[in-house]
């Protein structure tokens, strides 16, 4: 329904596209009046949601006086050799907002997107006097932009919600935005899928590594060592890998108990895991038969690996609990 | 087709050939049970589900009784005496009353 | 503990060395044992948990424990019947709320009915002390519970280890301290007998076990939420079984009877309702149910056809389900009987949901992902020691151990992602750390008893004796060890690295007993509504704030004043003030919730009218400023702005609460904005002229360590009712409207008014709060105002 809806819309913006050119070629440019302008921007943005512009249309449609129609502007460098990472993500973010405005309303005049490539209108950047990308500007139905016309991108980010949510306190318009569904998930599972099935299908002759205990024992204590040791917090609060102090060196482990780092994780992963090594070997060590010296060497080194490695697990543990009165071997 | 009728002689034929008379009691009632539970659900297709927990008792009743006969007609069969070694045929009966007091005592207080 | 664990290892170590004379009569010493280490681990268990009742009083604890004891009450005062239709108009004003409906009864009617059944043998005890209590008794209950899971699993002796562990870890205790009147407390108990039963059911397949399994469900049902667990764990169960090809008649029987009995049960729990048969968590639990009678079925075909026969009998029969199958999902879909998954259950699986869509969710901090920290601090040893029972378990697989494996699976991935199901791992840590330390300690004890004395139980009992003994115990186990070095066998490991590893693994039985101890002493014994400082000197000094304040509510505002707050307190000022409150802990109703974080983050005049269309007479706010308290209402305060403006995005932005540079700061560099929004006015109100020794300047908040931003203000709309001795919570009474504009009416008129308006004792109250809050003299006051 939407797709169908979508592709008419196009087939219509490019006819319309056309006939406009058409009109246009007849008049001077720089001299078209509010409607003809507004029609114009409906059009293109009918096409294109994420309009973009060079130095000539940005002086028609942005700098040129009689405006009712608010605009957001991105300024950004795409170009492969200006090496700018974070605008290829801003870029998305900023398409997907647009689309989604598109799709919602689609033949609203009050608010149009737009971008700016730095190696299309350099002069812009100057004239706006930017020295970085990506920069986000309103420019308001009447007046000038003010300071908070521009998008604090190092407080609130430039996800698609934020600049959403700055758009609805600059202009008054809400925008509820679409995400294109995320098909890489689900290919990685049905990718995941096939490749299991595949491979089953190729040992179905031999299927006795499914009764393999080994393997499963090992994939449920991996899965538990890395629930264990956080993880999942990780995952949803994303902390620095390590963190660098001022004055120039690495703490590897989260002060408070409230935080970690992921390095922090990988090494109390290590350490869980080598605790319980420890207590299987011991056990292994009573429970086999066989030649006793080999047996007691592996009791041993079960037992060093128990018990050293707990205690910098609880030497850890001490540092971050402030005030914890016990410790075993190490402070 | 000749093919499933013909399965469905034989089965026929070894269920009435193999199977004892106890059990075939309990096939009896469970019959009248799905019977039962197949007019309530062809009632509420037709005339609606209107007090809903009222149907939801009388609808989950008759197929919690029928479940608990199959599980004494599993019981007691001899054929699963290996599976059961802990249940005898006396047991599994009064384990089935003892199900049956609890299941219509809810149902007593759900059928509103 | 502390007493606990001193007085165990005594009787323990007679019993042990009588043991070995009197072998006659093993199984008798056997059980002997078994009832008094379950007996010991109860009691220690208990003790352990009245660190609060010992340092503070028997009083209730925290927030949500308030709306349990209210209820309860008013269940033992009106009977069970007119508390199933409490329509509770006290709370959520103008809305009120249906009680009966909207809660989990089981908890109320446990002690309920523990107090009818102690009255009815004339013992007097009040339901406050049941309430306070119960919490302690049932953790008895659950590691006697978990002994019977264990030994179901593993062995008696494993059993006995995990009673142990769970009487005294902390993830439990944190939920289950004497006070800590809450659905966790019961629930657990709950949760693992239900898992003991149906352990106990799949192996036995009598439809009596099973039956029991839905009974216990119903419990667990009606006491806590958490039930969608196990009603999705035991099909995960069933469905692994099948897939690992280990059908049988016993698993039909138990689980068929299991999922209907407890089907129709749990739905006459009134705020389960229909919920199992609309909502997508319950459908895996009815899908499995299906599959098993089709499985049956075929199988009962399966007996009697040949394979060819059964083979075409096989397509038709695939071909027909399948069919059936499809056609009814997509029906019921269409026409939308089957709800999808609620947002707090989606939140577990996209773990950035809440964060986004619900941050009601988000701002409790329970409800945040779990730091490696937390895992150790509640766990300890048994963090690491469980993936050995787990190793185990699958290494020596069977049905039963499946159950336990899938289990200690899902709930550590539930517990990373939400701090508070931490609660659910905990029990599963406990089994499999018992059975890790029973399978170690049971070697290495065992290969010496059977040199000394041929029995071969003496597993359990050294597992058993060597658990309880856990703490001081090490020096018991030395000794025997020195009794059989002279019984030396050849193909042993020798007695001296025998000795090394239980020494080795006493002593950190013994590390995990002290961290119990004192993790329970430090952080889960505080009651939160006394709070308690240490000077420098060591001396305690404890701050009744809270219950002043809720006192001085209940005492000196009429009776259906309505109180505004922020909702953690709503709870609380209806339990121990008995007043109205707008808004309170059960979230249920996001947008009311807004409007009054709405009217606490704008300024006066917009607030005030927000205030009166909700007919507010006080406000209350909580303020730690002066004494340094974290847990107040400013530092609460993004979370009202970020839920206000959830719902109103035009009148509250989050950005005007920060600072050109992002930070939150309540200085003189915060922005107007806050410095003028009523939260800020009234937590810092007169705040200003309040110096608290000479070194330090006027106005410096003592909790974020600056000195406030907005020094002298005035309040137009409200004024000061009362303020507690600390500070620490600040009342606010609105004025009516013909009083803020007092300047226009005549000197004469007003006089008059004020005291029509003010006849009653209020006048007096109220001036002395504002005057200089000295509680002790409005305490002692009413008595003689009373009187």
């Amino acid at each position: 329904m939407r797709v169908l809806g979508f592709i008419l819309v196009l087939i219509y913006g490019i006819v319309l596209i056309q006939t406009s050119d058409g009109q246009r070629s007849r008049k001077e440019p720089g001299q078209t009046s509010l409607n003809e302008k507004v029609q114009q921007l409906l059009d293109m943005s009918g096409k294109r949601a994420l309009m973009r512009f060079n130095g000539n249309k940005f002086r028609d449609f942005i700098k040129a006086t009689p405006r009712n129609y608010s605009m957001v502007v991105m300024f950004t460098a795409l170009a492969p050799q200006r090496q700018c990472s974070i605008c290829r993500h801003a870029h998305d973010e900023f398409q997907i907002l647009a689309t989604s405005f598109r799709y919602a309303h689609m033949s609203s005049s009050r608010l149009f997107f737009a971008m700016i490539d730095f190696d299309e209108g350099s002069d812009i950047f100057q004239m706006m006097r930017l020295n970085t990308a990506p920069v986000f500007i309103h420019f308001p139905a009447k007046g000038k932009p003010k300071a908070a016309d521009t998008l604090d991108i190092q407080r609130v980010g430039f996800s698609a919600d934020a600049i959403g949510k700055w758009i609805s306190e600059r202009t008054d318009v809400a925008i509820r935005i679409f995400r294109p569904p995320n098909y890489s998930g689900t290919m990685a599972c049905i990718l995941l899928l096939v490749l299991v099935a595949t491979f089953l299908y190729v040992r179905r002759n031999n299927l006795d590594f499914l009764y393999n205990k080994t393997g499963w024992a090992l994939m449920a204590s991996v899965f538990c060592f890395a629930m264990v040791s956080g993880q999942m917090w990780n995952h949803i609060r994303t902390p620095p890998f390590v963190h660098k102090t001022p004055s120039g060196g690495v703490a590897y482990i989260h002060g408070s108990s409230q935080g970690q780092f992921v390095l922090e994780t990988y090494i109390i992963f290590f350490l869980n895991a080598a605790v319980s090594l420890g207590m299987i070997l011991i056990t292994e060590g009573a429970a086999r038969r066989g030649d006793v010296k080999k047996r007691r060497i592996v009791v041993i080194v079960g037992l060093a690996l128990f018990v050293v490695f707990f205690s910098s697990i609880l030497s850890i543990f001490r540092g971050k609990a402030h005030g914890y009165p016990y410790s075993f071997l190490f402070k | 087709m000749a093919n499933l009728n013909s399965v469905l002689t034989k089965f026929y034929n070894e269920y009435t050939g193999h199977t004892s008379k106890k059990l075939k009691i309990i096939d009896a009632y469970l019959l009248y049970v799905l019977l039962t539970g197949i007019i309530q659900f062809v009632y509420c297709c037709l005339v609606g589900t209107f007090p809903f927990n009222s149907f939801l008792s009388g609808f989950i009743s008759t197929v919690s009784c029928f479940v608990l006969g199959v599980c004494l007609r599993l019981q007691v069969n001899p054929e699963n005496k290996n599976q059961f070694y802990s249940v005898s045929p006396e047991r599994a009966f009064a384990d089935f009353i003892f199900a049956h007091v609890i299941l219509h005592l809810v149902v007593m207080n759900f059928i509103g | 503990m502390g007493m606990g664990a001193f007085g165990d290892p005594r009787p323990k170590r007679s019993l042990n060395a009588e043991k070995q004379g009197l072998f006659s009569n093993a199984s008798g010493w056997k059980s002997l044992i078994t009832f008094t280490v379950l007996a010991l681990a109860w009691i220690s268990g208990f003790a352990s948990r009245l660190f609060a009742v010992i340092r503070f009083e028997s009083i209730i604890h925290e927030f949500d424990p308030w709306f349990n004891y209210r209820s309860t009450a008013y269940m033992v005062q009106h009977g069970f019947y007119n508390f199933l239709n409490w329509f509770d108009e006290r709370a959520w004003y103008p809305l009120g709320r249906i009680v009966g409906g909207t809660v989990y009864p089981g908890l109320m009617i446990t002690s309920g009915s523990i107090h009818y059944i102690l009255h009815s043998l004339n013992i007097p005890v009040n339901i406050r002390d049941i309430c306070v209590f119960l919490a302690p008794v049932f953790s008895g209950l659950t590691s006697i519970s978990t002994y019977f899971l264990t030994k179901e699993i593993w062995s008696p002796g494993a059993g006995l280890f995990a009673a142990c562990f769970i009487a005294i870890v902390p993830g439990y205790i944190s939920r289950s301290v004497a006070g800590s009147y809450d659905n966790e407390g019961i629930a657990i108990f709950a949760l693992q007998i239900t898992y003991f039963l149906w352990v106990r059911s799949v192996k036995t397949g009598s439809i009596f076990w099973a039956s029991l399994t839905a009974l216990s469900y119903f419990y667990m049902v009606s006491a806590w939420g958490g039930y969608v667990f196990i009603i999705n764990l035991i099909p995960l169960h069933v469905f692994a079984l099948l897939l690992m090809g280990r059908y049988s008649s016993r698993l039909f029987t138990s689980y068929t009877t299991f999922y209907i009995l407890g089907l129709i049960m749990s739905m006459q729990i009134p705020f389960v309702g229909f919920q199992p048969i609309r909502t997508s968590e319950h459908m895996a639990a009815s899908g499995v149910f299906a599959l098993m009678m089709a499985i049956s079925f075929l199988k009962y075909v399966q007996t009697i056809l040949t394979k060819a026969e059964m083979r075409y009998f096989y397509m038709i029969a695939v071909l027909g389900a399948g069919g059936v199958v499809f056609l009814a999902v997509v029906l019921l879909t269409y026409a939308g009987v089957i709800a999808p998954w609620s947002g707090r259950f989606y939140s577990l699986w996209d773990t950035g949901y809440a964060k986004i869509h619900i941050p009601i969710i988000a701002s409790v901090s329970e409800h945040q992902p779990t730091t490696w920290f937390s895992f150790f601090f509640d766990l300890h040893i048994l963090v690491t020691t469980f993936p050995v029972g787990l190793w185990y378990c699958i290494k020596n697989i069977n049905d039963e151990r499946v159950f336990i494996v899938l289990y200690a699976v899902s709930a550590v991935y539930f517990a990373g992602v939400m701090v508070r199901l931490m609660l659910t791992l905990t029990p599963v840590v406990c089994v499999l750390s018992g059975i890790a330390f029973s399978h170690l300690l049971g070697l290495y004890l065992k290969e010496e008893e059977t040199m000394s004395t041929p029995d071969s139980d003496s597993e359990t009992d050294d597992g058993s004796n060597e658990k309880s003994s856990r703490n001081l115990y090490d020096k018991a186990g030395k000794l025997r060890r020195m009794r059989h070095e002279q019984i030396k066998e050849s193909d042993g490991l020798g007695s001296n690295v025998r000795g090394l590893i239980v020494m080795a693994m006493l002593m950190m039985l013994m590390m995990f007993a002290v961290h119990c101890t004192w993790v329970t002493g430090n952080a889960y014994s505080s009651p939160s509504i006394v709070l308690a400082s240490y000077g420098q000197d060591g001396t305690r000094q404890i701050l009744d704030d809270f219950r002043e304040a809720y006192y001085w509510l209940s005492q000196n505002t009429h009776n259906d004043a309505r109180v505004m707050s922020w909702w953690d307190y709503g709870y609380q000022i209806a339990g121990m003030a008995n007043r109205t409150t707008l808004v309170d802990n059960n979230t249920w109703n996001n947008s009311h919730i807004a409007l009054v974080g709405k009217a606490m983050s704008s300024n006066e005049s917009e607030a005030y009218k927000i205030m009166t269309s909700l007919d507010v007479d006080y406000v209350l706010v909580i303020f730690g400023g002066v004494i340094g308290y974290s847990g107040d209402d400013i530092n609460k305060f993004l979370w009202m702005v970020r839920i206000a403006e959830g719902e109103h995005p035009k009148d509250i932005r989050e950005s005007d609460y920060f600072t050109e540079r992002g930070e939150f700061r309540v200085d003189s560099e915060g922005t107007p904005t806050l410095l003028n929004c009523l939260m800020y006015k009234l937590s810092y109100y007169r705040f200003g002229e309040l110096r608290m020794d000479y070194r330090s300047t006027p106005g410096f908040d003592r909790t974020r360590n600056v000195v406030i931003g907005n020094k002298n203000f005035d309040l137009t709309y409200l004024e000061e009712a009362y303020t507690t001795e600390h500070w620490l919570v600040r009342i606010y009474r609105v004025k009516k409207p013909d009083e803020f504009n007092r300047p226009r009416i005549p000197l004469s008129d007003r006089k008059i008014k004020r005291s029509k308006i003010f006849i009653s004792k209020k006048t007096n109250k109220r001036k002395k709060g504002s005057i200089k809050n000295k509680p002790t003299v409005v305490k002692g006051k009413k008595p003689t105002k009373t009187a």
